[in-house]
């Protein structure tokens, strides 16, 4: 089963921790980025199509669908590695998906491992199935959620440290990330809710639930990865009051202590 | 005011000016020129404070803050180059000239083992088509749609266009070549299967025009086209057997570690290999299929022969760069 985080060293010697992406965001990537495929390749053909009556006797038929032919194929297999080599690891489907590939050793990504990536999906769609049954297998059964072509280019796929703002919710999260990751609050430092006088309840209802929710979750885990869930609900909350705390899983107890705003549980 | 809140409050405004002009650089898609150098003293700022909080305990939040501001400006600081110079372009053209030939130099067991696969196999499909003619059929169920050993020119037997044709052949022979490659990540045992495969259709068809008495036939439609593209299949498969090699014999390394760098020199091959199935594509629909004479094809073949032997001596003869050949530092080990 793959691991959220891993640390990895940058040049500079100081280990980055980098969140891993799931095997069913990269599959909803995928399935973006199928979409996309599909229709460039209908307007593609759709152009060519328009071409080839405009210029009919300037251009023979068979220069046409020689050319036409050549150049879908070069969109189908070029989509892939063009995008993930120009766009900094990102397919537009990656890109929605607050996702993108990096080569494992830290170094920019090059054509050569990109290229072979998406040469390796041949055996990711293996046994002819319209979804990639042993890439999906590979991805589940990683540490790193790597699938073969991952594996021979020496690549991974990770979350942006940020993810677009509308995708910073649950629905893309499935499991634990749902629960560790709160919506972005949607009020910004300074207003009236960051105002609230000291030693009443300041989070918002779903703040509040969230929160107290991490509390009373939060006691089975081993202490790493709960002052890492602890940072992940407390760092919206705080950069919302404008504070800042050296200790988030206290400043939650704090908090849960006190109740939603406008409420007092003492 | 304790070590470590002192150090959060003198560093925090460099952090927040360092966020912003993130945020810039995200917009932008890269970092602007007048800033390079600037961005990147910022980014090892921002490292270096990462290593300082940590060692401070200076708490998950500022850990994770300089973590995010680290881990994305890395991106941008060791991005690829925006715009690649000439000098470096016509780099890493001259790169895959000579890396295809020192694959085969630097790996000739498995170079040797492609090989033998494959004629191995048309050695046996020939021998077994010789003894009884309609044995071809099994073998190659499609045969009357691809090749005549009669009279005829090849290309008056078919009715599709040249331009249309090389379309297919490039698109039909990359993909067969590739699936030369990614199945070698199967053990090497679907890279086998291929070769076996190939080797039989065409060790069949040699032996079904022998039979009909039309071999000086045969090879005038193999050869114009089949020098590049026997090497491009025996590159794609030395690129298979390469991936597979990482996990038989991987050597010092992990058999994950051993599997990316072994992916780096197979990626090249990839990429050469595609380069050889747009000249053969070429080839084929131009000249195989053309209705040119039996001498002219094979006279185009020996000089794609001597051709494809001078690339390889004049590539095994030039000098390594420093680190070259001494492999590839893999993924790192986390």
């Amino acid at each position: 089963m793959f691991q959220e985080r891993w640390s990895l060293e940058t040049p500079e010697h100081v280990p980055v921790e980098f969140e891993v992406a799931g095997p069913m965001s990269r599959y909803a990537a995928g399935l973006y980025d199928g979409l996309m495929l599909f229709c460039l390749v209908v307007i593609c053909s759709l152009l060519a199509l328009g071409l080839a009556l405009v210029f009919s006797e300037a251009v023979s038929r068979d220069a046409a669908i020689g050319a036409t032919a050549a150049f879908l194929a070069v969109v189908v297999f070029g989509y892939f590695p063009v995008f993930e080599y120009f766009r900094n690891g990102q397919t537009p489907g990656k890109k929605a998906l607050g996702i993108r590939v990096m080569r494992r050793d830290m170094r920019p990504l090059d054509f050569a491992s990109v290229f072979l990536r998406g040469v390796l999906r041949i055996v990711d769609f293996l046994p002819g199935l319209p979804f990639p049954l042993v890439g999906l297998v590979s991805m589940s059964i990683s540490r790193r959620a790597l699938r073969l072509g991952d594996l021979a280019a020496g690549t991974w796929v990770v979350r942006d440290p940020d993810l677009p703002p509308h995708l910073d919710g649950a629905f893309f999260s499935f499991g634990k990330r749902a629960v560790v990751r709160p919506p972005r609050p949607r009020t910004a430092p300074g207003t009236a809710a960051a105002a609230a006088p000291a030693g009443e309840g300041r989070l918002t209802a779903e703040e509040f639930r969230i929160a107290r929710d991490f509390v009373e979750r939060s006691q089975g885990l081993d202490p790493e990865k709960r002052r890492a869930a602890a940072v992940y609900v407390a760092g919206p909350i705080l950069r919302r009051l404008g504070e800042q705390r050296f200790d988030a899983e206290k400043f939650l107890r704090e908090e849960v202590a006190k109740g939603p705003a406008g409420k007092s549980l003492l | 005011m304790d070590r470590a809140e002192s150090f959060v409050r003198t560093r925090a405004p460099a952090w927040t000016a360092f966020e912003k002009e993130l945020a810039g650089v995200r917009a932008a898609g890269s970092v602007p020129a007048d800033r390079i150098v600037a961005f990147a003293r910022a980014y090892r700022d921002a490292a270096a404070d990462l290593s300082a909080a940590r060692a401070m305990g200076c708490g998950a939040e500022v850990s994770l803050r300089l973590n995010r501001l680290v881990s994305e400006a890395h991106g941008a600081v060791y991005r690829r180059r925006a715009r690649p110079s000439t000098e470096r372009r016509r780099g890493a053209a001259a790169r895959m000239l000579v890396a295809l030939p020192r694959a085969f130099a630097d790996h000739p067991g498995t170079a040797l083992l492609g090989l033998a696969f494959f004629l191995g196999s048309a050695l046996l499909a020939g021998l077994y088509v010789a003894g009884d003619e309609r044995r071809v059929h099994e073998v190659f169920p499609t045969l009357e749609n691809v090749i005549h050993p009669g009279d005829g020119k090849p290309g008056e037997k078919l009715n599709v266009m040249p331009a249309t044709l090389t379309s297919f052949y490039i698109v039909n022979n990359s993909f067969v070549a590739m699936n030369f490659l990614a199945h070698g990540i199967l053990l090497g045992l679907g890279t086998t299967w291929f070769l076996l495969v190939n080797g039989s259709v065409l060790g069949a068809l040699a032996a079904h025009f022998a039979h009909q008495g039309a071999l000086h036939r045969f090879w005038p439609q193999i050869l114009p086209h089949g020098v590049t593209e026997m090497l491009a299949m025996m590159t794609g498969a030395q690129a298979g057997f390469l991936l597979a090699k990482a996990f038989w014999r991987p050597g010092e390394y992990s058999r994950v570690d051993a599997l990316a760098l072994r992916g780096r020199e197979a990626g090249v091959l990839a990429l050469a290999t595609v380069c050889l199935m747009v000249w053969s594509g070429f080839v084929e629909s131009y000249l195989t299929r053309s209705t040119a004479d039996d001498g002219v094809r094979n006279l185009f073949a020996a000089v794609a022969a001597v051709g494809v032997a001078a690339w390889f001596a004049l590539a095994l003869r030039a000098k390594r760069e420093p680190g070259e050949g001494d492999g590839v530092r893999a993924g790192a080990r986390t």
